[in-house]
């Protein structure tokens, strides 16, 4: 088997820091638009936005080839005595701002879950709650940008395309109100009696326009990278299958057709669905991480 | 104040001996590597963590109207204008005053980044050690005032080493003497990337010897794309947050029920 440096474990750090960090954002602009009327959204997202990220973060840390290391990302070593001298930061270079970017958003998550369950019998922490929400979005938006950032700015022909990181954030943000909606509609299949679902069929009508906005961006992602053998390679070989098969079709339009006929029937069909979106996400990182280094 | 120091690699004079494969293994201590005759010449077929320097053997497309056998000697550019150190988020590799970029191993984390990042795939990750190496124009020698192995070892003088200005006079007294014999010729790295350490001078264009024929610093238009990611990022999010508001009074039934069925 061809061993690729970056491989399965990036490939997931790719999908799920961008989910994690989509999601605190639609748990914060769902709280913005509509604070308690959409509680189940925002509440849902603030919990789960956390997680994903911390697994992306321990993925790659494991992915290193010295894991034990990993602080040497955040500390910066003298070449001379090998101490420790000040924080490890550059601007230039995509891994050292993702570092900060999730680190940063593991913590202000972390408190946002924190806060949002002190929300409930607390209301001075309903304004500290939107505080932090606000605060939080950019630095959010920066990690689902810097998935992109990090593969695009490198000398891989395939990944080297403007638009990449385009992809990645709009993927990141529909698996993201995917991920909520998935939650809400398993909480409804052990609850039939709640209404704690009922929200999902407006995810899922939201969710069908973005998908309109990420199926133009992928196409154009393609149009622009046509000219490498890699492209070629990713959208005909074998990973054809995966790329129009798993990511184009169930990944996307599918979602995409049944948001337009005004959500899925029921929860059950509802989570299905929202499992394609989410799969659909893993394989495009997963497509484009691993045909990038194919030998061609 | 150490001296810039450049490597001057004159392809039209290399033989292919490999003397530098192995000067470069025997001085630095790399294991050799178990490989499969493939039809070439060339061995490893490729750079690797224990293969830091390696002659390439080209067959031009052209080889039938125009039969030549090239060379290359190929290793690591020691870039001015390094896109590996840029990137290393370690802070491991670090160019030296001397002009040398070298790679820290008690401090490289095997991130790879590098790896993705250099234009002329130099840097390679070693499985056993967990780190990325590549050649540091033997550092230790240069310090002690002597060459590079393959320079001292290279039989023809293909490969050369001194200070920059040095090799750039003779990097142009030799372009004179190949242009006088109906080459055109290009000093490789004389410009690229901020200037290079180790300079080819070529008799014939760079791609037919597998260089790029202009190459880029991947991170050069990093701040356009960072751009281009964030402001169609809030462009959606503010799509969603008006859909979301939009939609409040519909939801404001679904929350009535809520609150009664008890959150």
């Amino acid at each position: 088997m061809e061993h690729y440096n970056w491989g399965i474990p990036v490939a997931l750090d790719l999908f799920a820091a961008g989910l994690g960090a989509a999601v605190f954002m639609v748990a914060v602009v769902a709280d913005l638009a509509g604070g308690r009327k959409y509680r189940r959204i925002s509440t849902t997202g603030a919990l789960i936005a956390p997680w994903p990220a911390i697994l992306g973060v321990l993925l790659l840390v494991i992915d290193l080839g010295k894991p034990g290391r990993f602080w040497e990302m955040i500390l910066k070593r003298s070449h001379e005595t090998l101490g420790v001298e000040s924080l490890m930061f550059k601007i230039g270079s995509t891994m050292s701002t993702g570092t900060w970017l999730l680190t940063i958003f593991i913590l202000g998550s972390l408190l946002y879950l924190v806060i949002t369950l002190l929300a409930y019998p607390f209301k001075w922490a309903e304004t500290l709650k939107k505080v932090l929400g606000v605060v939080g979005l950019p630095f959010a938006l920066l990690v689902t940008v810097y998935t992109g950032i990090l593969i695009s700015a490198t000398s891989n022909l395939l990944w080297n395309n403007w638009l990449l990181p385009l992809v990645f954030v709009s993927s990141a943000i529909v698996t993201g109100i995917a991920a909520v909606a998935f939650i809400l509609a398993v909480l409804q299949v052990f609850k039939p009696e709640s209404k704690i679902g009922s929200d999902v069929p407006r995810l899922e009508i939201m969710n069908s326009r973005l998908i309109v906005f990420q199926l133009l961006i992928v196409i154009l992602f393609i149009i622009v990278g046509i000219g490498s053998a890699q492209m070629k390679a990713v959208i005909g070989s074998a990973f054809g299958l995966l790329w129009w098969i798993g990511i184009i079709g169930l990944g996307l339009v599918v979602p995409l057709l049944v948001g337009f006929k005004g959500g899925a029937k029921s929860p059950q069909i509802s989570m299905l669905i929202s499992v394609l979106v989410l799969l659909g996400g893993f394989f495009l990182r997963y497509a484009i991480l691993i045909g990038g280094q194919m030998h061609i | 104040m150490m001296t810039e120091v450049s490597m001057l690699i004159d392809v039209a004079k290399c033989i292919g001996c490999r003397g530098c494969q192995v000067a470069c293994k025997q001085w630095n201590q790399r294991p050799a590597e178990k490989t499969k005759f493939t039809g070439t010449y060339q061995n490893p077929p490729r750079l690797s963590a224990n293969t830091w320097t390696l002659i390439q053997f080209i067959e031009p497309e052209d080889y039938d109207e125009n039969p030549r056998w090239l060379f290359r000697k190929q290793q690591c550019h020691h870039c001015v204008d390094a896109p590996c150190e840029q990137v290393c988020p370690t802070g491991a590799i670090k160019k030296l005053e001397n002009g040398i970029v070298y790679i820290n191993q008690s401090i490289c984390t095997g991130c790879k980044y590098c790896v993705e990042v250099c234009p002329f795939d130099i840097p390679q990750f070693d499985r056993a050690s967990g780190t990325v190496r590549k050649c540091w124009m033997c550092l230790d020698r240069v310090k002690n005032g002597l060459e590079p192995a393959c320079a001292t070892t290279c039989p023809t003088g293909a490969v050369s080493f001194g200070s920059r200005t040095g090799m750039l006079a003779v990097a142009r007294e030799r372009q004179n003497i190949l242009e006088k014999q109906g080459f055109s010729t290009r000093i490789y790295g004389k410009d690229e990337l901020g200037g290079q350490h180790v300079m080819y001078l070529l008799p014939e264009k760079a791609s037919i010897y597998g260089l790029p024929e202009a190459p880029r610093k991947p991170t050069e238009k990093i701040f356009w794309r960072w751009l281009l990611g964030v402001i169609p990022g809030m462009a959606i999010l503010v799509a969603i947050f008006a859909y979301l508001f939009k939609q409040r009074s519909a939801s404001d039934t679904a929350a009535s029920d809520a609150k009664s069925g008890g959150e």
